[in-house]
């Protein structure tokens, strides 16, 4: 029992570590890596004009 | 051509603090528009000697020489096929080639450098300071050369109208299922800015925005002062699929925004895209050069924002030992967590199959998120070190 929770233990140690590793390197070394996005370039003038949820497939 | 300043008659340059012609030998200040009267007859001149080369029939084999006289030291420049502002090889002066600006098509808008050279090199040491990752040779790095340039823009406005059906995954209870979606939204992207200059990387040049388009000002080639400055040398039709397709993608990006659920797909759409305005358009960076293990790195500074671009290597032993310090730490408290639960599960078996699952899917989830950040800090690596970057900057006369 003891060595599966140490398999177990282990994947998600190591994965968690390297996915903290990727964030502060990123943040770290990179800069400025975002691009112009939605917000910048619409000045607000996005509307949202039909909205429907659970349409049956055959309508389209 | 050149501005002399009219008390000492030395060259003047843009200063972006003073957001004023500046001249270095006698410290006065001049409006942008201030020359206009010598703009105009200079413009004429040229425009005189261009009509005489028509008629001659040389112009063609003209506008491909790249040879251009300083205007003040008359001596024989080269400039870059598509640069139109540069300082002398010679003589060190700020000279602009006006004609060139003249004959191409003339940038409707400029914003001009808010930053000034000091302040780029300032920013971009201090962000590097900051890295706990960045090796110390970066972080007190020797720049190798810092240019202002111009980089051309074409500017889009777009109104775009879709509807679209979306399929997506949602939960409902132990299982999946798919719903689907109905979807109608307009909106118009105002000043998509692409960039005109093949010699320059997308990828770049988009990190810098956004540009304040708001702040934009009529053109005036007394801002060029001092800087660099490219001509485009893509077309704003060449550049329209370019800015339809981003612009489509934002749009489809902010539609899936809407919809609540997982996996999301587009079965069907119908967009509908008016380009309603097109404008040339000259924005500021700064591009600063220093050499990591003999490997030329270019970091870019937006010239009106001071937003920092660009990635550097990171020190490898720094890396792993974090890297090792935090995965046995995090292993060992997994391992008793895992253990706790797993004893407490032992009546039923499908319970630890369940656990052992949601270990394996986690652990590879966090990994592969890892490797995608990292992926993308390598990818930025390379942007900063490209032979490409380097080229752009550096296949220009020195100030």
């Amino acid at each position: 029992m003891f060595f599966i929770a140490l398999c177990i233990g282990c994947f998600i140690g190591f994965g968690f570590a390297y996915m903290c590793i990727g964030t502060f390197v990123a943040k770290s070394n990179d800069k400025g890596n975002s691009k112009g996005d939605f917000q910048d370039f619409t000045r607000g003038s996005w509307q949202l004009i039909g909205h429907r949820d659970n349409v049956k497939r055959r309508e389209f | 051509m050149i501005y002399n300043c009219p008390n000492c008659m030395a060259a003047l340059i843009y200063n972006p603090q003073y957001g004023k012609l500046h001249c270095l030998s006698c410290n006065s200040t001049f409006e942008t528009n201030a020359f206009e009267e010598k703009e105009k007859n200079e413009e004429t001149i040229a425009n005189r000697e261009t009509d005489e080369l028509k008629k001659a029939g040389i112009i063609d084999e003209l506008m491909e020489c790249n040879i251009y006289t300083c205007t003040a030291c008359n001596a024989e420049l080269a400039v870059n096929g598509v640069e139109t502002s540069t300082f002398c090889a010679y003589c060190g002066q700020p000279t602009i080639v006006f004609n060139r600006v003249s004959s191409t098509k003339k940038p409707k808008y400029i914003i001009p450098f808010s930053i000034t050279k000091e302040q780029a090199v300032s920013s971009i040491r201090n962000h590097l300071s900051k890295g706990s990752f960045v090796p110390p040779e970066i972080q007190n790095f020797s720049v190798e050369r810092v240019r202002g340039i111009y980089i051309p823009y074409w500017l889009y406005d777009i109104r775009y109208f879709d509807e679209q059906y979306l399929s997506g995954e949602v939960k409902s209870g132990k299982s999946t299922i798919t719903k689907y979606y109905y979807r109608s939204a307009t909106t118009t992207f105002y000043d998509v800015t692409m960039d005109a200059s093949k010699q320059l990387n997308d990828e770049s040049s988009q990190r810098l925005e956004p540009f304040d388009t708001v702040a934009v000002q009529d053109f005036e080639p007394s801002y060029l002062t001092g800087f660099y400055a490219d001509c485009f040398d893509m077309s704003e039709t060449e550049m329209e699929s370019y800015a339809r397709a981003r612009c489509m993608q934002m749009f489809n990006q902010q539609i899936e925004k809407s919809v609540h659920a997982s996996n999301i797909k587009l079965l069907k759409n119908a967009p509908k895209l008016e380009v309603l305005k097109t404008e040339y358009a000259m924005f500021p960076a700064w591009f600063l050069t220093f050499r990591y293990q003999d490997v030329p790195y270019t970091i870019l500074v937006n010239g009106q924002t001071g937003k920092v671009v660009g990635a550097v290597p990171f020190t490898k032993a720094k890396v792993s030992m974090l890297f090792w310090a935090i995965g046995a730490l995090a292993s060992m408290i997994c391992t008793g967590l895992a253990f706790f639960f797993l004893q407490a599960g032992t009546e039923v078996d499908s319970d630890i199959l369940e656990i052992v699952l949601y270990g394996i899917v986690g652990g590879f989830v966090m990994w592969g998120n890892g490797v995608n950040k990292l992926k993308k800090v390598k990818k930025s690596i390379e942007l900063s070190k490209s032979t490409k970057m380097n080229s752009f900057v550096k296949d220009r006369q020195e100030g």
